[in-house]
């Protein structure tokens, strides 16, 4: 623990080594994080790499009594969520999975067509939220903390985002 | 909106988008990462460059001041 704290006092006088040290021990938390909400491998590498840049850029201001994994996290959310923006028509679900009980197979993959499509369609900010708590399951004071917004906040666009997939879903004539 | 529907709806989802879950990190980004590192390293700011030019024009105009300059640092 002390080390620990010592490794971060390091890094906020700009040391590379505590950075890199850092970086090898958190690289992996980031990207696992930035790959569930962008949902593609390289840019989410990309993605944790300009982190880790904002990070070091960012040592002076950093508190070494604070969680690092959390601060990290949320500059990485944050980033996230600028790449939704950008590429807001380029960000496609289209994973094919199978069915627990297709009943009528083709019926079925028409509705996963049109949630996927309708997901598409989300505002980023709601895309993010919805994306971490109706599809990864994340807890919502851990998408909170992420976001740096109340748990509140969370639930609200959590309902927005529901709201919105089932009016969308109803316009494309899915079943609910 | 009862609880068994939102339930419903949150399976459909699901069932619609893989979720991604844990995913391991293929590669070490360390390299990529210090790319951009050693130009944190020699980035000046503009603060040092007006600075600097100002020692340059003050030594050619009044060279003694250089030295004097040179006796404080």
């Amino acid at each position: 623990m002390e080390k620990q704290m010592e490794l971060l006092e390091r890094f906020t006088t700009g040391d590379v080594e505590a950075f890199e040290t850092l970086f090898q021990q958190y690289q992996k938390n980031v990207y696992g994080w930035i790959v569930r909400i962008v949902r593609n491998p390289t840019a989410a590498e990309e993605l944790t790499v300009e982190t880790f840049w904002r990070v070091y850029r960012s040592h002076a201001r950093f508190d070494a009594t604070r969680s690092f994994e959390a601060w990290t996290r949320r500059i990485a959310t944050n980033l996230a969520l600028d790449y939704l923006k950008r590429a807001r028509n380029e960000v496609e679900f289209t994973e094919n999975i199978s069915f627990e009980s297709p009943t009528d197979p083709a019926t079925r993959q028409d509705t996963r067509k049109q949630i996927q499509e309708a997901f598409n369609q989300l505002p980023p900010k709601l895309r993010l939220t919805a994306t971490l708590a109706l599809v990864e399951d994340v807890p919502y004071e851990e998408i909170a903390e992420s976001l740096g917004i109340p748990v509140g906040t969370v639930k609200s666009r959590v309902f927005k985002a529901t709201r919105l997939l089932r009016s969308k879903l109803r316009e494309l004539g899915g079943e609910l | 909106m009862n609880e068994s529907r939102n339930e419903h709806f949150s399976k459909m989802i699901r069932t619609a988008i893989e979720p991604i879950g844990v995913q391991e990190l293929k590669k070490d980004l360390w390299h990529q990462a210090q790319v951009k590192l050693p130009q944190a390293g020699i980035s000046v700011s503009v603060f040092d460059w007006v600075l600097a030019t100002l020692v340059v024009i003050l030594s050619f105009f009044v060279p003694e001041a250089f030295l004097v300059l040179l006796a404080h640092l």
